[in-house]
């Protein structure tokens, strides 16, 4: 690298300190996001962009001769002149207008423009626009071991001297040129030239400059078909394209689901314990049955399913970096533009099946403003990874002594979801979002191996976020609901006082041939659980609205664990938990177990009733219930009229869907 | 309610505040009271020679 | 929408302010008069190339919107592209320097999309 920065200084400018924000700045498919993650690794924060849905990657790069740096990772733009989102972030920011979330308003102190070494003459484009701005600049070639590899041999000497500003090649994949990071950007200087201010004129510049720059190029082979045209005719073919599709996707959810497996009965295990541990230390009162029966309960319902999730984001991640992402989309434009959507929405839509909120804001992809509302509204219809508790539990309850036929049930709440969505894709773009189709263009990024750095860091983000929503959003909402349901106290039931002194009598004089008074205690326990809960307010609020949900087989838990789904649908298995323990022993069967064999108040119809737990399951496939997707929505959208259409357009369909599957099993004779 | 257990008013007021950040998460601001909305990013309109300059709204 | 260009001249030329908006016809589009016939007869759509075939785009006949965005990504007049796939997408690979030598980036393509980008100068790669 200093042999890069000597090059650099040749062309006269002296480097100033080290900034103190830069931003980065480049073409999509650069591999802007893998230099961030060199540069910055675990050290940073994702939030949005103050008024935007952009997202905005803060990292402290340590390592450099100056102050500490803070890298700003914008949006990747082909132009930061076009009338797009992304195009506008990258605009205000450099302007000085916007600023990412904890940061100073004002300029960014420097700029790093990332350049794709093997397509120098459309990135350098770009690089004239940033350098138009005259802030301190530096220029990171990426991706150079690719483009050698391809016989493209970028000169950096050349490339500073045209630019004006210091130029560094590197390999964020392998760490070339990064051997000190916080070197990189401290380079940063003020171009000493300014590139042409019309869009023909720095054009011409970057492709005079890239053939400067590319002086001895490779010649090209004539007649030698590329790899990547055989490998695209494959993966875009409709016969071979949707096979390898099938075959992927198989792949994926098989791997999220049978791999995660292992780790979540450990944190299962682990949750279970602790809730043991917790009664043995704290004494006995009301802050402690807070502790074990609301926060380690309901928090670890949630968080159980913290591997899938990382592993899901994990390989997404993997697969986006192989290029294969891309032709994906490419090939899906097929399937979906008959349903309105466009090949855009499938990353947004494979997003969703992790989470709604990242797949809703991936959605800001999709270039035609009917097509993105299409997307984000149908969106949340995708089976996200807050339902895997309720399917888990559900299918479990449904066929608890045939894993095939629970896993078949499983498939089909996902292909019941993406269906769902498909037709209301139609829906809509028939009725509210009439309308012609934008036809789709996509780069299709060079096939790569795929960066299990990236990858990791992506996952340990979204893992982090997700572990950061169960610690603080369904942590309070476990607390309230388990408040709700702690009080009134109210005087124990009749049979519950008089089991308990026949078991104080039993105790006195004890009978060999009378029943076990441990086992009477137990029973008045859950007896007077049951009437608490029951009478409590979350009791009388469930029993208020459960005429509503009573024509899907729901009683008042249920009903009050459908109610609190509405928030979070995550919550259901936590609602359920809390709901139940005090009933049922968690402590020695596991929480799920405890809740599938919960009963009713009359003491052994149980909660989920083969029709109830079909008609569960449906009814979570397809309703809306998460409060922050709404308002992601509204916030995406711009209005809430669509927040509102969403939300009461899923859970109509939902509750007639589920209405149709109980009542219809009611009337086949299963109960 | 056991207004005399001391242990009631904890939990009462830790339930208080989870609700409160139940709804500051879930509701938009315009549905919040004032002390509840998050604070708005940082925002400088860009002036040139004291004059805003034009076409950048947001 | 402007009035698309219906030869391979370069940007600089002047667009013909009287050309017909509707159905334009080859070549008749440049102030400075007809093209020649070879020229004119060279413009076809992209999607009449075969794969492995080389052309110079002339005209992205889009909404400007679109245009910008093409235009962007390096699908712009006078730009060098070769056909990687034909059919529904249609894949090019758009060519710096005329060939793969200075850097290239692939595109993929909407068959309709594909249909407007009219191209000339036609060669096998």
């Amino acid at each position: 690298m200093s042999t890069q920065a000597d090059a650099a200084a040749g062309t006269g400018v002296a480097p100033v300190p080290g900034p103190r924000r830069v931003a980065l700045v480049g073409n999509p498919n650069t591999g802007k996001t893998t230099l961030f993650n060199r540069l910055c690794g675990l050290r940073h924060k994702t939030s949005n962009f103050p008024g935007t849905t952009q997202e905005a990657r803060i990292g402290a790069v340590r390592g450099g001769a100056g102050p500490e740096v803070h890298l700003v990772d914008l949006p990747g733009v082909y132009s930061i002149e076009l009338e797009l989102p992304e195009s506008e972030v990258c605009r205000r920011v450099l302007a000085g207008q916007l600023a990412a979330p904890g940061e100073a308003p004002g300029e960014p102190d420097a700029v790093c423009v990332v350049l794709d070494a093997t397509n120098l003459p459309r990135n350098l484009v770009l690089a004239g626009e940033v350098l138009r701005r005259r802030l301190p600049t530096v220029v990171a070639v990426n991706m150079i071991d690719l483009a050698r590899r391809r016989g493209l041999s970028p000169d950096a000497v050349v490339l500073a001297r045209e630019l004006g500003c210091p130029v560094v090649l590197v390999s964020a994949r392998t760490g070339e040129g990064l051997e000190r990071p916080g070197e990189l950007l401290d380079l940063a200087t003020i171009p000493t030239h300014t590139p042409p201010g019309t869009q023909d004129g720095v054009e011409a510049w970057a492709e005079r400059i890239a053939l400067a720059a590319l002086s001895q190029p490779t010649p090209h082979a004539p007649g030698r078909r590329p790899l990547s045209d055989r490998m695209d005719a494959l993966l875009l073919h409709p016969v071979s394209g949707t096979l390898v599709f099938a075959l992927v996707m198989a792949g994926l959810f098989a791997a999220v689901f049978k791999v995660a497996t292992y780790p979540m009965d450990w944190i299962d295990a682990i949750f279970t314990h602790a809730g043991g541990l917790v009664h043995a230390v704290l004494p006995e009162g009301l802050l402690g049955e807070l502790v074990s029966e609301g926060v380690v309960a309901g928090v670890g319902a949630t968080v159980v399913f913290l591997p899938q999730i990382c592993l899901l984001f994990f390989l997404i991640s993997m697969l986006e970096d192989t290029g294969y992402l891309a032709r994906a989309a490419m090939a899906m434009d097929r399937v979906l533009r008959p349903f309105g959507l466009p090949g855009h929405a499938f990353v947004p839509l494979l997003s969703s099946h992790a989470c709604a909120l990242p797949g809703i804001m991936a959605a800001r992809g999709v270039p035609d403003r009917r097509d993105r509302l299409a997307t984000i509204l149908v969106a949340p219809f995708m089976t996200c990874s807050a339902r895997l508790p309720v399917y888990v539990l559900v299918t479990g309850v449904l066929f608890p002594r045939s894993p095939l036929l629970a896993s078949a049930a499983f498939v089909g709440a996902y292909a019941l979801g993406i269906v769902a969505g498909l037709a209301s894709a139609l829906i809509a773009r028939r009725t509210v979002l009439r309308g012609p189709a934008r036809p789709m263009v996509m780069e299709l990024p060079s096939y790569k191996v795929p960066s299990l750095r990236t990858s990791l860091l992506t996952t340990w983000d979204r893992g982090f976020m997700f572990l950061k929503k169960a610690g603080t959003n369904i942590l309070a909402i476990c607390v309230v609901l388990w408040w709700l349901g702690a009080f009134p106290h109210v005087d124990p039931p009749a049979r519950a006082v008089e089991l308990r002194e026949q078991a104080a009598a039993l105790v006195a004089s004890p009978d060999p041939s009378g029943p076990d008074p441990v086992a009477l205690r137990a029973e008045a326990d859950r007896l007077e659980s049951a009437h608490a809960k029951a009478r409590s307010l979350i009791g009388r609020m469930g029993r208020a609205v459960s005429p509503v949900f009573e024509p899907l087989g729901c009683d008042w838990r249920l009903t009050v664990g459908v109610l609190a789904s509405f928030a979070a649908r995550e919550v259901f298995v936590s609602t359920m938990a809390v709901l139940v323990v005090g009933e049922e022993d968690f402590e020695e069967e596991g929480v799920l177990r405890a809740i599938t064999s919960a009963t009713r108040d009359d003491g052994h119809t149980p909660v989920f009733t083969t029709a109830t737990a079909a008609s569960i399951l449906v009814f979570f496939v397809l309703a809306m219930q998460c409060l922050p997707t709404l308002v992601v929505t509204a916030r995406e959208t711009g209005h809430s009229k669509w927040a509102l259409l969403q939300f009461g357009w899923m859970s109509a369909v939902a509750y007639a869907l589920a209405l149709v599957v109980f009542q219809g099993l009611r009337a086949a004779g299963v109960s | 309610m056991p207004m005399g257990d001391w242990q009631f008013w904890l939990v009462t007021a830790i339930a208080v505040l989870a609700a409160a950040l139940v709804a500051r998460a879930a509701l938009p601001p315009r549905f919040l009271p004032r002390f509840l909305r998050r604070r708005k990013g940082t925002r400088a309109p860009l002036t040139v020679g004291g004059k805003p300059v034009g076409g950048e709204r947001r | 929408m402007t009035q698309p260009r219906t030869c391979c001249c370069p940007p600089s030329v002047e667009l013909r302010g009287d050309a017909p908006a509707a159905a334009p016809l080859p070549g008749a589009c440049c102030a400075a008069g007809p093209c020649s016939p070879s020229q004119a007869l060279a413009t076809m759509r992209l999607t009449e190339l075969r794969a492995g075939q080389v052309a110079t785009i002339c005209e992205c006949a889009l909404e400007p919107r679109d245009a910008s965005v093409l235009r962007a990504m390096g699908l712009k007049h006078s730009a060098r592209v070769r056909v990687c796939r034909v059919g529904e997408p249609f894949v090019v690979e758009v060519l710096f320097n005329g060939d793969r030598s200075s850097g290239s980036s692939r595109i993929g393509l909407a068959r309709p999309l594909a249909g407007r980008v009219m191209v000339g100068d036609v060669s096998q790669a």
